[in-house]
């Protein structure tokens, strides 16, 4: 391997999550890792925690609403402790996770925060995404690598688990219940102080017909979190499910089932899972919630599930330290990019499928163009008529020669002047390294009038959003991916 | 000849996504599995199979159509024929009287960018690849506005051929799509060599190149896209290789 210009940047994670706040600074290593005679390629690779943040608890000013003002003073004090300033940062994200990312304000308050937190972060949320942090951070993906099969890792933390897979270093699927330490709240008397709306339903068919102000014994409390773990480890572990685990389900189910050969646990009840816990009320209050009981009955439910059991790299912070260390890609160097369109923020993503029926002829592409950039209008609109409002992600389609290049360039071009005449800005993603043949072709072929940010080696699917920074060196482009953000919460 | 699978039926290796993730990584032939202490029928066929098709690319002509479709004239170097010019790569470095004269007169001198073609030890290299690449090229230096001079192919080049015709037409910087050195995991590779003002006695670490142009390999538009910004970039700073490098730092 060779490593030319080397360079480090300072990134920045911080995690609002259904019970604690976390903030992590780390440096992020970026090579050339092409040989010589080869187009220039680089990728992060190396990562180094910095500073990592003691937990605070998330402030809020109702059940409803993020204290705003409160976060903002402790990333403050955070950022003097670490001894950095907003703009040193040139990278990193903010995510908000758990139940708090159910709240009125969440979208507000965590794209305030990215601003305070540096010019280049982002603001992100979304169960799937942070099931996919939680498992980098915890080491799941480095281990598929190592292990040549399925890792899982189940980011149990408040008010949610986020369980994601990976094989290959790369993931492949994600899924998220309603099961976390916060789902139930009580005190050291076994007294019920209050119950997650989201975690009643599972409750009610299980005939667990508990509210606040009762009093439950040891033995009922285990019995709950025993039946939680249950459920939610059978359905992962692609046993026969019970008939009441997908009241737990928040979003869609597994697309498929995986043969799993290592599991891990990361969150704070994780990192209970680790710990010597006495089985009585007393010893398990400590946190005023159902979390230490239920991190014992994830351990008893995995050994008698069977499941290989893992040590995860990072627990309580497994999903600050994927924020702040894996949330940026780098684009591949051979780009075609109008330096003055970036940075480019939250730009949603349409994806055109090439493989489809009968597109790979020109006029089959420029009919595909036309009704994504149409249906691109209907869902995001067109404010200024002269912008780009999304960006168009091409899929891999394989050997393509100058030719086939050159109709692409013109469908696309053809089909943006039928249906937004007055737009001369476009933004393409694709998958395969061909954006700099395919860039310049579209800019011929418009006669030097489109300004066009076309990037590659970039994976971005339907309904994401992405972010694209500037290029530091003028080499390398930072992107970030991000899953559909605030499904709930913004609409 | 059809693609023997990579894996022989008969081994059953413990982790066959694992063996092919490796396989995958490299063309290099690896896991291929034996029979008793000798490679397996099917293995041995496509060794001898890729060694011809390597060794029939060295003796590959690059075709009529082909330059006459892309409007490139053909020059000879000193080489003779096949066999001499494999024992004397000091004679595909010089030019004949008579393509001297040719050049001369046909080409613009004082060319912004120089685009020289030579079959170099694979023809069918520029045959697989040039097409794209070239094209791909002309539409990058139109993008940066440079202009290039008149473009013709060298039957029977070395790189270095580079120096003598710079000295001819005095070329601002000179790339050269020449065929590779075939080998046993692809005989059509091609190379673009790249120089700022190549002249005689231009030390090797002035040249710079782009190797494995091909569709195994970088696909030849994108290439072409990419030699198009080097070459600005080699005219930005008037200097290309190692000093190019120690200038952009």
């Amino acid at each position: 391997m060779i490593l030319v210009d080397n360079a480090w940047i300072l990134s920045v994670g911080i995690d609002v999550g259904t019970s604690t706040t976390k903030l992590i600074v780390s440096r992020l290593r970026i090579d050339q890792v092409s040989g010589p005679g080869a187009i220039p390629k680089h990728e992060i690779v190396g990562r180094e925690l910095l500073y990592v943040g003691p937990l605070h608890g998330t402030p809020l000013l109702s059940e409803e609403e993020i204290d705003g003002s409160a976060l903002s003073e402790i990333i403050r004090e955070e950022y003097v402790k670490a001894g950095i300033r907003a703009a040193d940062i040139q990278t990193g994200a903010v995510i908000v996770t758990g139940e708090t990312a159910t709240k009125g304000n969440a979208s507000t308050i965590v794209r305030l925060l990215a601003e305070q937190a540096g010019d280049f972060v982002v603001a992100t949320a979304g169960a799937e995404l942070e099931g996919i942090l939680a498992g980098k951070g915890a080491g799941a993906d480095g281990r598929s690598r190592v292990l040549k099969g399925v890792v899982a890792n189940i980011d149990v933390g408040g008010g949610t688990a986020n369980v994601a897979f990976f094989r290959n270093g790369q993931w492949i699927d994600t899924v998220t219940f309603h099961v976390g330490g916060r789902v139930i709240r009580m005190n050291e008397r076994g007294k019920v102080l209050k119950v997650s709306p989201h975690i009643v339903p599972w409750l009610t068919v299980n005939g667990f017909l508990i509210t606040p102000g009762q009093i439950l014994k040891y033995g009922q409390w285990e019995e709950i979190c025993n039946r939680m773990s249950r459920d939610m480890l059978r359905y992962l572990a692609g046993q026969e499910a019970s008939l009441t685990w997908h009241q737990l389900l928040l979003g869609p189910a597994l697309a498929n089932r995986y043969p799993v050969e290592e599991w891990t646990f990361s969150g704070g009840v994780g990192e209970l899972m680790g710990k010597p816990l006495p089985e009585s009320l007393d010893g398990s209050s400590a946190y005023g919630d159902i979390g230490p009981i239920l991190a014992r009955s994830l351990a008893r439910a995995s050994e008698s599930l069977g499941l290989n059991l893992g040590l995860p790299d990072q627990t309580t912070r497994a999903t600050v330290i994927g924020a702040g260390t894996q949330s940026i890609e780098l684009s591949g160097a051979t780009v075609f990019v109008e330096e003055s369109m970036l940075p480019i923020r939250n730009l949603p993503v349409l994806k055109l499928d090439l493989a489809e029926s009968g597109s790979s002829s020109f006029m089959g592409m420029k009919e595909a163009a036309a009704k994504l950039i149409r249906q691109g209008n209907i869902w995001y609109g067109q404010s200024n008529p002269d912008e780009a409002t999304f960006a168009i992600a091409i899929g891999s389609v394989g050997y393509y020669s100058y030719r086939s290049i050159q109709d692409l360039a013109k469908s696309l071009l053809e089909a943006y002047r039928e249906e937004e005449p007055d737009n001369h800005k476009m933004v393409l993603i694709c998958e395969q390294d061909m954006a700099k043949a395919l860039g310049q072709s579209i800019y011929r072929q418009s006669g030097y009038e489109m300004r066009i940010v076309c990037l590659d080696e970039i994976r971005a699917r339907q309904g994401d959003y992405i972010d694209i920074g500037q290029a530091p060196s003028g080499t390398w482009i930072p992107v970030t991916v991000k899953t559909l953000a605030f499904h709930s919460a913004a609409q | 000849m059809e693609d023997i699978p990579r894996l022989p039926t008969a081994w059953r290796p413990r982790s066959t996504e694992g063996l092919e993730r490796l396989q995958s990584s490299t063309p290099a032939r690896i896991g291929v599995w034996r029979a008793g202490t000798r490679p397996t029928t099917g293995q041995m066929l496509k060794f001898r199979c890729d060694h011809a098709s390597a060794v029939d690319a060295v003796y590959s002509e690059v075709s009529e159509e082909l330059l006459l479709e892309l409007g490139l004239f053909t020059v000879e170097t000193q080489y003779g024929n096949k066999e001499i010019y494999l024992k004397r790569p000091d004679r595909g470095r010089k030019l004949t009287d008579e393509a001297i004269d040719t050049i001369t007169k046909k080409c613009k001198l004082n060319p912004q960018v120089q685009i020289v073609v030579s079959d170099g030890l694979s023809g069918s290299a520029i045959e697989a690849n040039l097409t794209d690449c070239y094209l791909s090229l002309l539409d990058s230096l139109a993008v940066h506005g440079l202009e290039a001079g008149t473009p013709f192919f060298v039957k029977g080049g070395r790189v270095a051929c580079m120096d003598q015709i710079g000295e001819l037409l005095q070329a601002e910087v000179l790339v050269l799509f020449i065929g590779e050195r075939p080998g046993l995991v692809s005989s059509s590779s091609m190379s673009a060599y790249m120089c700022y003002r190549p002249r005689f006695g231009t030390v090797e670490s002035d040249r710079m190149v782009i190797s494995n142009i091909h569709p195994q390999g970088t696909f030849p538009a994108e290439a072409g896209a990419y030699i198009g910004d080097l070459l600005h970039t080699i005219l930005q700073h008037k200097a290309s290789g190692v000093k190019l490098d120690s200038m952009r730092k």
